[in-house]
């Protein structure tokens, strides 16, 4: 049976090079009669999926609505007005999936153009919590199914002088509304892990949250250009305004309250009454100012040598405000009361931001081959911060019920200097046949100040603090190193390679030894080591394997060490915790591409991706905690595993010619991770991705005329998710239809 | 299972077959072609001299351009030319630029494909920017005709996280209490061209922050977060309920206005 399995596939192979070969030989002379470009034109379209499972799962996963839409796909205009003058109409109106664009534009031949125009999209969002699998725990949302509206309307003209001069100047005022998902979930006791079992936690953060967002922006930009002699001069002036308030509503410890007298024991209390619940929500405001000009030279003095030099000067002058209140569900001898407190009520307050920034570029051409590079970027940065709050507790006496408020008016405050030098340098030369090599290096050196004024009370405390002022020494070393190169060994073969280095070393001491003898330090270094590799092989013209190899590893230490004492003989300073590995990382992308166009009537496109990605951190080797007490033994390498992000994607494409009136279209996606554990659900939240989908196509393309064309698709979704415990899984058909037709 | 087997072989056999046999057919009887993505039909290249009529300002910096490395060696398109990503531009060039005549990465990235090979792979992922669904693209985030493609690298003027804030204004500040990550860059914490987990993280779970905040343990067992005061916190038992950043707890990674320890 395998004998003669193996043979056919012989033969099916030996067919298939037969005809690889004929084919090969045939492309180059076949005309190119496709399917024509309109100059002017519309197209409508429709799709309708029909989903089982999960729908707001398939608008995320899809970024189509649900009930499915219909509307102008497309539409453009061109038109000539007079021989110098043309008109261009741009437009989309989709229902459904709320796309939308207008767009008319004015151009006149060597004098410039005027332009207004709107568009807006919908992004699809679904609001899942944790799935915790010892219970099969899912806390959805009502409704699970959210959107963010994201456009923007913009005017603009440029204007071009018989001088040379170009001057543009541009309106944009967009705006992001709607709500979305957030990764801030709650707590639950609904896991089935025993109670009373102290330090293991039998919490779990799984319960939804979501974010009502209103932002919007507003810029004004206005440029100029101007060419004197041998020099360029770009002036670019530009104001932006932010106005945001954004909310985030969560909840913790849903449908939980605790029992009235507390009992002696919890280890047998039902987890609705081993928390209390907790409904909050958090706004966001902030409306700010910015306002940049910058000015960029470019002098060509000879062939082989140019200058760049830009400034750049920035301001920001921001304002904010704030809100928390909490609605807490408090037992008591009278019923459960809802105390209402709010830890940063009327939260207000205000920075401001000048940033000088400054570059400049040597281009220099030795000989015909070789370019090199050197440049150095200089920032300054000065960043001041203050603000107020009132803290609002509220102290429920659980006898009668009775809630006393006590409100806290703080303040606080912020001052952080940076300054900033780059110097970059870049080598390229491609004066060897078919070679191409550069290399690349850039090195940041950052110093910089901070004085933080954490919240206190200046009523009670009219001497800020120890615990509320910190004053850091800052200093950040940044350098990244590449050398790459561009072979083309023949015609059938090329390789590009590139090997990088990152390297990086914050540190932030505190400098100002306090009375009460703390000075800390922090120091946290990295590197990354990484190699890119390209190779293209085109055995024959019409088809080629393009192989891309990306590799990254990187280490991080940190070191944090408190130094107590005061520095005096009596009193030495004594550091602790020593440098540590923080981290190590590993990801490896292999990837592959086949084109192939055996003839000028058929293509294929294949492509595969395969990455190995993992995070670790210095744990699992925390060991084992010891007994003590009440508390049992147990093994905290359990609570931090390491993260795998490793996924398989894959895609495949294939288009023929049908008839002399119809294409058709072969695509289908695939994706996979398997990253999900649940074992680790005893211990911790068990967040890996595990999932698998397809997706297939097939679609036609049929010329109804010279001037109308039409296009059908249907289609097979199917989506598994392991992580949501199968909760967001969906599948169906959809079939979309759509009609293009030259104006 | 040794029916499916066999209906599995079968199918690739000579539903192959068939297909191939199709394929022979039109090709045969149909004399017209249908091109694969992002090609322009009946296009002829003409090499850069003829961009730089209308698009002088992208032909004279693309020297400095990341893409100016890469000697794309193709005869018919010469060393890094414009028509090595966009197509041959014959048609674009006699029609004067009109749309749909040239490929245009502003539009599609299936120029950018053919090189990074791994982005669509990125991009296909449940969580990343809608590229592959036209409504973001990747001239929106990387200037490839001048400087480094990765806009805010090296010397440039602007900075790296001007890429993102310039849409996701919320997280852009300035905050009384920023977080020093804003400064290695928001892809230090997020994978822009896709990511398996929710938001692009590159990491769901605590190891995102604890790259960088996790401290020498002091005692067994114990999780030594840590980063503003470097007394020893033990996080095991907060850890086992979620993330740094879950409810009550690190609320505000991008920076905060209120709290030093990003609490809100």
């Amino acid at each position: 049976m395998q004998a003669k399995y193996l043979t056919s596939l012989r033969d099916v192979s030996l067919i298939a090079s037969a005809f690889l070969v004929f084919t090969g030989a045939q492309a180059a002379a076949l005309p190119n009669d496709v399917f024509p470009t309109f100059e002017s034109y519309v197209k409508i379209s429709g799709q309708a999926p029909a989903i089982t499972g999960n729908e707001a799962a398939f608008q995320r996963r899809l970024q189509q609505p649900q009930n499915g839409g219909a509307g102008i796909e497309d539409l453009h205009v061109t038109k000539d007005i007079n021989k110098e003058v043309t008109l261009d109409i741009d437009g989309r109106a989709l229902f459904g999936a709320q796309d939308f664009l207008g767009k008319l534009r004015l151009s006149k031949t060597e004098v410039g153009s005027v332009e207004v125009g709107y568009k807006s999209f919908r992004t699809f969002y679904d609001t899942i919590g944790g799935f915790f699998p010892l219970n099969n725990q899912w806390n959805a949302m009502n409704p699970e199914a959210l959107h963010v509206d994201r456009g923007e309307f913009w005017a603009a003209a440029k204007w071009a002088l018989p001088s040379g001069a170009e001057f543009e100047i541009k309106y944009t005022n967009g705006f992001r509304k709607g709500q979305k998902d957030n990764t801030i979930w709650g707590d639950s006791d609904y896991t089935g892990l025993p109670n009373n079992n102290l330090p293991i936690s039998q919490v779990r953060k799984m319960i939804p949250s979501y974010r009502d967002l209103d932002e919007k922006l507003k810029t004004l930009e206005a440029s100029g250009k101007y060419t004197m002699g041998k020099t360029t001069l770009r002036l670019i002036v530009a104001d932006e305004r932010t106005d945001n308030t954004d909310t985030r509503y969560g909840t913790r410890f849903p449908g939980e309250v605790k029992l009235f007298p507390a009992p002696s024991a919890t280890a047998l209390l039902s987890p609705a009454n081993m928390n209390n619940q907790v409904k909050y929500y958090q706004t966001d405001g902030l409306t700010s100012k910015m306002f940049t000009a910058t000015a960029k030279t470019e002098t060509i003095f000879t062939e082989k040598f140019t200058m760049n030099v830009g400034l750049n000067y920035q301001t920001v002058d921001s304002d904010f405000t704030g809100d928390r209140p909490l609605w807490t569900s408090t037992p008591t001898a009278v019923g459960v009361v809802i105390a209402p407190s709010n830890n940063y009520l009327n939260l207000a307050g205000g920075s401001e931001v000048k940033v000088y920034t400054g570059n400049i570029s040597f281009d220099f051409k030795p000989v015909k081959d070789a370019l090199i590079q050197l440049a150095l970027r200089g920032e300054d940065k000065y960043t001041k911060s203050s603000g107020s709050l009132t803290a609002v507790t509220a102290a429920v006496n659980t006898a009668t019920g009775v809630i006393t408020m006590t409100n806290s008016n703080q303040i606080f405050s912020s001052r952080v200097k940076e300054d900033s030098l780059t110097p970059t340098l870049d080598l390229r030369y491609s004066g060897f046949k078919d070679l191409a090599l550069y290399a690349a290096a850039s090195v940041k050196n950052v110093n910089g100040d901070e004085r933080y004024v954490t919240p206190y009370n200046p009523i009670t405390s009219p001497v800020i603090a120890n615990g509320n002022l910190a004053y850091n020494s800052t200093s950040e070393d940044r350098s990244r190193f590449t050398v790459g190169a561009n072979w083309h060994t023949s015609s059938a073969i090329t390789l590009r390679g590139e090997v990088f280095h990152k390297e990086n070393t914050n540190n932030a001491v505190g400098y100002i030894a306090r009375s009460d003898g703390y000075v800390d330090n922090y120091d946290l270094g990295y590197k990354y080591n990484g190699a890119k590799v390209t190779v293209i092989v085109k055995p024959i013209s019409t088809l080629s394997f393009t192989t891309r190899y990306v590799v990254q590893k990187g280490k991080a230490t940190v070191t944090g060490i408190q130094v107590t004492g005061t520095g005096s003989v009596s009193s030495p300073y004594v550091a602790s915790n020593p440098e540590s590995d923080s981290m190590d990382m590993s990801n490896q992308m292999i990837s592959e591409t086949i084109d192939w166009s055996p003839t000028a009537q058929f293509y294929l496109q294949a492509n595969a991706n395969v990455v190995f990605n993992v995070i670790s951190t210095v744990y699992p080797r925390a060991g084992v905690v010891p007994a003590a007490g009440a508390n049992q033994s147990w093994d905290a390498n359990g609570v931090l595993q390491n993260s795998n992000n490793n996924y398989v994607t894959a895609s495949f494409l294939a288009g023929a010619v049908l008839t002399k009136a119809d294409d058709v279209q072969f695509q289908y996606t695939y994706y996979r991770a398997d990253n999900y554990n649940p074992q680790l659900a005893n211990l911790t939240m068990a967040y890996g991705a595990g999932a698998k989908e397809s997706v297939v196509t097939l679609a036609v393309k049929h010329k109804f005329s010279d001037r109308c064309f039409g296009r059908a698709k249907v289609g097979y979704f199917d989506s598994k998710n392991d992580t949501t415990g199968g909760n967001t899984n969906f599948r169906g058909p959809m079939a979309y239809v759509s009609m293009e037709y030259a104006l | 299972m040794i029916t499916k087997k066999h209906w599995t072989r079968n199918t690739v056999i000579f539903g192959g077959i068939a297909l191939w046999g199709l394929l022979l057919i039109s090709c045969v009887t149909v004399n017209r072609a249908v091109l694969a993505p992002p090609n322009v039909a009946g296009a002829k290249f003409v090499g850069t001299k003829e961009c730089v009529e209308c698009h002088r300002d992208q032909v004279d910096h693309f020297a400095s351009s990341t893409h100016a490395k890469l000697a794309l060696a193709d005869a018919s398109v010469g060393d890094t030319g414009c028509e090595a990503c966009h197509g041959a531009g014959s048609i674009h060039v006699k029609s004067g630029g009109a749309k749909g005549t040239i490929v245009n990465p502003r539009t599609s990235p299936e120029a950018c494909f053919a090189c990074h090979l791994e982005k669509r792979g990125e991009f296909s992922l449940p969580n990343t920017h809608p590229v592959l669904a036209g409504k973001v693209t990747c001239v929106d985030c990387h200037d490839v005709h001048a400087g480094d493609a990765i806009k805010g690298n090296g010397a440039a003027m602007e900075s790296q996280n001007e890429t993102c804030t310039k849409c996701h204004s919320a997280q852009k500040g300035p905050f009384v209490y920023e977080h020093g990550a804003m400064k290695e860059g928001c892809v230090a914490c997020h994978s822009p061209h896709g990511s398996v987990n929710a938001k692009m993280l590159v990491a769901r779970d605590a190891n995102l922050c604890l790259r960088c905040h996790l401290e020498a343990p002091t005692a067994t067992g114990m999780i030594n977060a840590n980063a503003v005061r470097h007394t020893p916190e033990d996080h095991a038992t907060r850890l086992m309920q979620g993330t740094c950043w879950s409810a009550g707890c690190h609320e505000a990674p991008h920076g905060s206005n209120a709290n030093n320890h990003v609490r809100r």
